[in-house]
């Protein structure tokens, strides 16, 4: 469904990708995770046929993104909040007839779905308004559903959660996931929360390259008998590896349960500890540990 | 070609300059206002070169009327739209970018024509005693006028479409945009300078624009189907080049942002 080889990706001095190798199968929804500047977007945007990349091979549903076939790109959808390709002085019903012809939709066919979508991201109320008069959380919903009316099989989301309050975001998470049903998710970001949740699989890229490709269930598995320590120190006190430092008076570690204990017990001993946290690790916590 | 979104895209574009009316309107009044100063001062000096008084007013009044039709949307932010990567949503959508922009300059060129008319015809009318009226050149005025209005868009995309390769755009954005004016006749008529000038300035494109026509109507050209080969071969051309380099172009662009 989706095969990357050797791809690589310069801007003049900067390689934005390295050596980037992966396959995805039909109907597989991968999280591309990474911290900024990792060169999520770039590979996302090769992937849709919007860059061209430097050197290496891209194939998504057997064709080659960058020659942009009218049919490949009937097949898939960017959804990216950051650029909005909405048109501000109109209303959002104006915006779905224009982007729904581009695909060739009758009117009745665009109605239907808007209809159905707008339903399920609670937006009905706000389709004949303006744009432009929209909160930034309405106006990532109207361009969820602006991407979705022709039903692509692969839908792209570049940074989705990005400036969205915490309902928002848990109304768009749940969302994606009954997308799934129909269609394949591929989705960047480096906001984790709630991703495990529409997703089968995580690539974890880090300074362009390919850092770590896991499915969800093994991810699952590997933290299921970890937990997060977190100590707060005073200011001006370091903790040694293994311990990561997160700021500049805090510190975790992701370990197994058993270790807890006597982990507690080595630090606590220690001037400066002000207080310690454990928890369950979040998601936001492995990949922190892996790329440092 | 899917017709029916170029149709929905130029309805769009249209509420969207409806909505900047205001806009609009400031334009218009802003040249109307320049065609007055151009007014008093031609009418006082009188003749200018091989042209007299009424000759020059009448340029300045269709140079009014070009203005109005002839600066079109890929003058409005295409630059820009390069430089920062917003062409990304575009370049998702199964459609033809130059229809794409070829669309959007149509809503503009129709939109400013609907309300331009009206006005172009009441300033006409207003100073008929001041103007030439040359109902027979029509014709073949419109025809030149047509030909430099597609002139113009392929000249235009060809210098936009250097911001896939440079960094700051700015200075070639004016610069061409200063010499396509100034060549074009759009500052001060070709036919007013020396004759080896305009005979070196007619190789290039540019007369094409605004010269060539408002001379096919007062007059002072007369029409030749053979000079027309000249803005027809260059919109040939670049046609090709703006293919090639719109090619070219979008293997380096680089969708700066987000």
């Amino acid at each position: 469904m989706i095969q990357v080889n050797n791809l690589f990706r310069k801007y003049k001095d900067f390689e934005a990708l390295k050596d980037i190798n992966f396959h995805i199968n039909r109907n597989e929804s991968v999280a591309l995770l990474g911290l900024n500047g990792s060169g999520k977007s770039t590979l996302i945007k090769i992937m849709t046929g919007i860059l061209y990349p430097t050197k290496g091979d891209i194939k998504v549903l057997g064709f080659t993104p960058y020659k942009r076939k009218r049919k490949f790109l009937k097949e898939i959808t960017l959804i990216n909040p950051q650029k909005s390709r909405l048109i501000y002085d109109v209303s959002p019903m104006y915006n779905f007839k224009l982007f729904g012809s581009a695909y060739g939709l009758s009117s009745q066919k665009i109605n239907e779905r808007v209809l159905n979508l707008a339903k399920m991201l609670n937006i009905e109320s706000k389709l004949n308004n303006q744009v432009r008069t929209l909160s930034f959380g309405e106006r990532v919903k109207v361009e969820t559903i602006a991407g979705l009316l022709h039903e692509p099989k692969i839908v792209f989301l570049d940074e989705p959660f990005v400036g969205l309050d915490f309902i928002s975001r848990r109304e768009l998470t749940i969302f994606f996931k009954s997308v799934k049903q129909n269609s394949q998710v591929f989705m960047t970001s480096h906001i984790f929360q709630g991703i495990d949740i529409f997703t089968d699989r995580i690539l974890l890229l880090h300074n362009s390259k390919l850092h770590e490709d896991i499915t969800m269930t093994i991810f699952k598995q590997e933290i299921k008998n970890k937990m997060t320590l977190i100590a707060h120190t005073k200011y001006g006190m370091s903790l040694e590896a293994p311990f990561i430092k997160r700021s500049l008076n805090e510190y975790f570690i992701v370990i197994e349960k058993e270790k807890i204990k006597d982990l507690v017990n080595k630090i606590e001993i220690k001037e400066g500890i002000e207080k310690i946290e454990i928890r369950i690790p979040e998601l936001e916590d492995i990949i922190e540990t892996k790329i440092k | 070609m899917n017709l029916k979104f170029y149709i929905n895209e130029i309805i769009t574009f249209f509420r969207v300059s409806y909505f900047y009316k205001l806009n609009f309107w400031s334009f218009i009044l802003q040249n109307i206002l320049m065609f007055a100063l151009f007014f008093v001062f031609f009418k006082w000096t009188g003749r200018i070169g091989t042209l007299n008084s009424s000759e020059i007013i009448t340029y300045y009044l269709l140079l009014m009327a070009f203005f109005q039709s002839l600066i079109p949307a890929v003058d409005t932010g295409f630059f820009s739209k390069i430089r920062s990567g917003g062409l990304d949503g575009i370049l998702t959508l199964p459609i033809n970018l130059n229809y794409y922009f070829i669309s959007m300059h149509l809503e503009v060129l129709i939109f400013k024509f609907l309300l331009n008319s009206i006005i172009f015809i009441f300033v006409g009318f207003s100073l008929k005693n001041y103007i030439i009226i040359n109902f027979h050149t029509i014709p073949f005025f419109l025809i030149a006028f047509s030909i430099s209005i597609i002139l113009y868009f392929e000249l235009r995309l060809f210098f936009t479409q250097f911001a896939f390769f440079i960094e700051r755009e700015g200075a070639l954005a004016s610069w061409s945009y200063f010499i396509t004016m100034f060549f074009s006749g759009g500052i001060l008529p070709i036919m007013i300078f020396p004759t080896l000038f305009k005979k070196i300035i007619y190789v290039s494109p540019f007369p094409y624009l605004i010269d060539y026509p408002i001379s096919i109507y007062l007059g002072t050209q007369t029409f030749d189907l053979k000079r027309l080969l000249i803005p027809l071969s260059y919109i040939i051309i670049l046609t090709v080049v703006n293919k090639v380099f719109s090619e070219k172009g979008l293997k380096v662009y680089m969708g700066y942002g987000g």
